[in-house]
């Protein structure tokens, strides 16, 4: 019982995380540049198969957002925890009943 | 751990977990790496925890090793799985940091190998426990020394080898605005390692008072045939 409930508080922190979005909102990374990329030299010409010459639109996708990335480790963590926490609280829970079942075969001889 | 320590650690634990994107935004950012430095506030803390559940799983293989204690092999089983835990964490946030401030997930740097390795040891660990059959607490046991004797070299090696990772004087030379939050997140993460650790312990007693209970029930049986 206390094992499911020390879960249960434990499955509480990213209702708190995420409660105040306002407050907690982050700040705007700062705008970074990105590297402007080098040229490509294709010298098999346009109509080959294979490699496709790079053009700058192809590059936009390359910069991930700093906060994106913040926002994924902060949500791995917490899944990861949260997971393991109810994986253990599970476990526990078939030991126990296990547990019981055999104390009444046990005691029914 | 009496049951109400135990509850107090788990509500300052989620408490610390939940209020801990406050304190991290509200720092100042950091000027080279910028808003993603931000990750570091829960990466450290996470290889911290790592490096303490790989010495409470080698202190309790030794027990184990030394004395045959069950206590000490329920303790390095706990800690072995708490390495394992925490480690992903490093290891999936380490690398979304890597890709802003290098540029790529991942490089073979001398840190991140061996904080890697550390990670497999322990899995190692755990699979050598559960499939190992008979000799396997044994054998897992001497897994967890091992492992355990890869923290020092993990530490060290930002300031041995050539390596791009941040130094570990990064730490002692936070700035003020920097250190309150980084320290209150290593604290959050020490209850909730502490708190995780009572609840892999009491799995391990319920599970040691089932194997106990089996033999009693296989004794009946024997006695009765």
């Amino acid at each position: 019982m206390t094992n499911i409930l020390v879960v249960l508080v434990l499955c509480c922190a990213p209702l708190v995380a995420f409660a105040d979005d306002d407050g907690g909102a982050p700040a705007a990374a700062p705008a970074v540049k990105p590297p402007s990329p080098p040229a490509v030299l294709d010298p098999r010409g346009d109509g080959d198969e294979g490699f496709e010459k790079v053009d700058g639109s192809m590059l936009k996708g390359e910069s991930i957002p700093a906060d994106r990335l913040v926002g994924a480790a902060y949500g791995f963590i917490l899944l990861a925890f949260v997971t393991y926490a109810v994986s253990v609280a599970l476990r526990g829970r078939r030991v126990e009943e296990e547990l019981d079942a055999l104390r009444k075969k046990l005691e029914g001889k | 751990m009496k049951r109400p320590l135990l509850i107090l650690f788990a509500v300052l634990a989620a408490a610390g977990l939940g209020y801990a994107p406050q304190l991290i935004f509200g720092a100042p950012i950091e000027s080279t790496m910028g808003f993603v430095q931000k990750i570091f506030y829960f990466h450290v803390p996470s290889a911290f925890m790592t490096f303490l559940g790989a010495f409470v799983s080698a202190g309790g293989a030794i027990w184990y090793l030394v004395n045959g204690s069950p206590r000490g092999d329920r303790l390095a089983v706990a800690g072995a799985e708490l390495t394992v835990l925490f480690g992903i964490c490093v290891l999936v946030t380490g690398p979304l940091w890597a890709r802003k401030a290098w540029g790529t997930y991942w490089r073979w740097d001398v840190r991140l190998t061996t904080s890697l390795l550390l990670w497999m040891i322990f899995l190692a660990y755990l699979f050598a426990r559960r499939y190992g059959g008979a000799g396997a607490k044994r054998l897992s046991a001497g897994l967890a020394v091992f492992g355990a004797a890869d923290v020092p070299l993990i530490y060290i090696s930002v300031s041995v080898w050539r390596s791009i990772h941040p130094k570990t004087s990064v730490v002692s030379t936070l700035g003020p605005g920097m250190r309150g939050p980084f320290w209150f997140c290593v604290a959050s993460f020490l209850f909730l390692f502490l708190v995780l650790l009572e609840l892999r312990l009491a799995l391990e007693r319920s599970r040691a008072r089932l194997d106990e209970l089996h033999l009693a029930v296989e004794d009946h049986l024997d006695a009765n045939s």
